[in-house]
């Protein structure tokens, strides 16, 4: 009995030792906690169960026979998320540097299916080498295996990564299906090929920090979601992120209770947003006046600002926000805030958060990049998110909803629920300065010379006046109401409330076909 | 508009800006250089200028009383324009940098802000404004205490700006800090332009190493509000630290 026991102690022991002390106090050094702190740091505590940590390699070439770290360089298990059961798996960098192999992939495949299987959020935590070179092609084959479960599990759980150090090569590819990034700055990296073969291949010098730290693939790239500034500040996001989210694709998001702004802030917002169509204002103080107090976490706040997306609660109720916002690119749809906007808006759809679209879009960012870049190509993604999704959808036009950027942030044509207006929205085909110069090129150019610019003048007024309003769209009623923007947050509560139990099929298919 | 001077290295652009205010230069005169080899910072600081930025020193005339906004105008006004052409989420760092945001504490400083008030000859005081931008160093060419906190234009924005684009934006900026500022009602635009740009508002800070509150927003005279357990206090001088940015 007492051998058995021994046995037993002896290789837990050895599983929780990871690479030892040595490489765990090299990798604390980095600022980096290791595996199992992760975990525990990141589940309630006392929560985490770890499975498998038996588990080895079987490999007996290139000197592995005898190094079978119990384990093999990767924790998984589950534990709880404020009361709510959740997966997770955490690569252990001390152990052959977190490199993947075969076992240690199917660790990590086990632990998704079981997510899979009990309807639950899986978390990865990155921090790897890449492929384990030993085992060669078997690496290559855990990874197809785990991208494989990453793809079934996409809309079926929500599934997070989080880059506490290197993820190259094609380990990279996991992350990138799974819903969030979370980087951490200093130590999270990602990219496919690294400086060596960068400068060897392109000739271009770039540090790996530059090339694939937190802070590129916060702003240039857009594979990373949030940038956190240590282990423990991503864990913590993880857990904040998931207190929006639903357990799985059949349940409701939990709510919490309603914590609304105070009454000024409903006071203020019609001063904040100005009656100049042209004048910038920052978007985020609409909705910090709108939704519940501090409840907004915003998705990829330095990739493309152009266009705000993030969670929030609605009295209490999780919901999606996406917002134009005047502060950057003069809240124009580019590339880039199209792309984003449709993988957030299809991200709420798939997990039954409602949309909350605040619209104030003067269109499409002009260009010849943009054009070049394929900007009809990634403007359908976003126009295509919000026609496909069936969650309640509620839009308020604030002010500048122009052309074909009209249609595309959840109109009343692509499904919007709730269609709301303030008066200083301008619903229109274009600007007065424009529309002016096509709809009237002919009276101008007849004007004498010194008359002209008076007739402009007065033409852009009319203009103004006639069609730059919501309520050539309200007799129509592709605006449901226009209202006082002061209720804009009663209107939306009491709007979510009566959409709280929309139900809405399309015909059945196999699945669309998104213009990638 | 006034002249421009440009130099691809001088020890100081504001130095030599000052010289020429105090001989009596026009509003919109400006010195600018492609390295300097005695770059200044607030607080005295030395302002590392490595290949790569724009530094640029400007001469503005602003009334007196609205002279303590102007330095935070400039940030705000700079913030503001480099959002409206570049993708990324430019903020102003009370009291003189801006950055762009990472997340909601994290951020890296791309430009810092110095203003001097100088006596002119004879028409009044002038303010002489020093605008470093990090346009295109790379982090190398810094040195290792600010490789965490400052970034490049061209590491956050594609295509990389230039640093004769970004000289448009940035003197573009101030003469609109500026005239803003003289403007009827400009003191009370500015300081809601300021507050709409400042960085970290509901977020904790410390200055000069001290926990001192969470930022709440600007007083009129420019100095960064905090509260401080249910009590107002007002920063005018010191470090302010936000989140993981000094």
């Amino acid at each position: 009995m007492s051998e058995a026991f021994d046995r037993w102690t002896v290789l837990k022991r050895k599983a929780r030792e990871g690479g030892g002390a040595d490489r765990v106090e090299k990798h604390r050094a980095a600022g980096k906690l290791p595996a199992r702190e992760r975990l525990e740091t990141f589940f309630d505590p006392g929560t985490f169960t770890e499975i498998d940590s038996f588990v080895t390699h079987r490999v007996e070439k290139f000197g592995l026979a005898d190094r079978r770290p119990p384990g093999d360089g990767v924790v998984t298990g589950w534990g709880e998320v404020d009361g709510r059961p959740v997966c997770a798996f955490a690569q252990d960098a001390t152990v052959f540097g977190g490199a993947l192999g075969e076992a240690h992939a199917m660790k990590i495949v086990k632990v998704m299916e079981t997510a899979r299987k009990a309807g639950v959020p899986i978390v990865g935590l990155d921090d790897s080498g890449g492929a384990r070179i030993q085992e060669g092609v078997m690496s290559l084959g855990g990874y197809g295996e785990v991208f494989f479960r990453n793809v079934t599990l996409s809309g079926v759980v929500p599934q997070i990564s989080l880059i506490l150090g290197p993820c190259a090569g094609g380990a990279v590819y996991s992350p990138a299906i799974t819903d969030f990034v979370i980087m951490a700055k200093g130590t999270g990296q990602m990219f496919i090929t690294g400086p060596d073969v960068v400068r060897a291949v392109t000739g271009e010098e770039v540090t790996m920090e530059a090339l694939g730290g937190a802070e590129a693939h916060a702003t240039l790239s857009g594979v990373s979601h949030f940038t956190a500034a240590s282990d423990p500040d991503a864990l913590q996001l993880a857990r904040r992120l998931l207190s929006y989210l639903p357990l799985n694709n059949l349940e409701e998001a939990p709510m919490a209770p309603a914590a609304a702004p105070p009454d000024s802030a409903a006071t203020e917002l019609p001063r904040v947003v100005p009656e100049d169509a042209n004048a910038p204002y920052d978007v985020h103080e609409v909705i910090a006046r709108v939704l519940d107090i501090d409840s907004f976490l915003e998705v990829q706040l330095a990739w493309a600002p152009n266009l705000v997306v993030g969670f929030a609660r609605l009295a209490g109720r999780p919901v999606g926000v996406v917002a134009n916002n005047p502060a950057a690119l003069a809240g124009t749809l580019d590339i880039n805030a199209s792309t984003k906007g449709a993988r957030f808006v299809r991200f709420c759809d798939a997990f039954n958060l409602p949309l909350l679209t605040f619209v104030d879009v003067p269109g499409f960012l002009p260009g010849a990049s943009q054009e070049h870049g394929g900007i009809i190509r990634h403007g359908a993604k976003l126009l295509y998110a919000y026609a496909e999704a069936t969650v309640p959808l509620l839009t308020v036009i604030l002010r500048k909803a122009y052309g074909g950027a009209y249609d595309v942030m959840c109109s009343k044509h692509l499904g919007g629920d709730l269609n709301l207006a303030w008066p200083t929205a301008e619903i229109a085909v274009m600007g007065a300065d424009g529309a002016v110069n096509i709809l009237f090129r002919r009276d101008l150019d007849r004007a004498p010379e010194g008359e002209r610019e008076t007739l402009r003048a007065r033409l852009i007024a009319e203009y103004r006046t006639e069609f730059l309003n919501p309520y050539l769209a309200a007799e129509r009623g592709y605006i449901d109401d226009v209202i006082d923007p002061v209720e804009t947050r009663a209107r939306l509560v009491a709007g979510l409330r009566m959409l709280s139990s929309k139900r809405d099929d399309r015909p059945a298919r196999k699945h669309g076909n998104i213009p990638l | 508009m006034g002249p421009r001077e440009f130099h691809t290295e001088i020890p100081s652009t504001q130095e030599r800006a000052i010289e020429l205010a105090r001989a009596g230069a026009s509003e919109g005169t400006r010195v600018v250089a492609r390295e300097q080899s005695r770059g200044r910072g607030r607080l005295d600081h030395r302002w590392t200028s490595p290949p790569g930025g724009l530094y640029l020193s400007i001469v503005l005339r602003v009334p007196p009383e609205h002279a303590t906004l102007l330095p935070l105008a400039l940030g705000a006004g700079l913030a503001r324009a480099l959002s409206d052409q570049y993708a990324a989420p430019f903020r102003v760092k009370w009291p003189n940098d801006v950055l762009v945001a990472l997340g909601p504490s994290i951020g890296r400083k791309v430009a810092g802000i110095l203003v001097d008030r100088v006596e002119g000859s004879g028409s009044g005081p002038v303010e002489v404004a020093g605008i470093g931008v990090n346009v295109a160093s790379p982090p190398e060419s810094f040195p290792p205490e600010l490789r965490d906190t400052a970034t490049s234009l061209a590491s956050v924005a594609r295509p990389p700006p230039t640093v004769e684009d970004v000289e448009t934006i940035v003197v573009r900026a101030a003469m609109r800090a500026s005239t803003g500022l003289r403007e009827p009602g400009g003191a009370e635009a500015t300081r809601k332009l300021c507050r709409r740009w400042l960085w970290g508002v509901g977020r904790p800070a410390t200055v000069d190493g001290q926990p001192e509150g969470t930022i709440v927003g600007l007083g009129d005279d420019g100095a960064l509000l905090l509260d401080r357990d249910g009590r107002q206090v007002a920063i005018r001088a010191g470090d302010v630290r936000v989140g993981d940015v000094g």
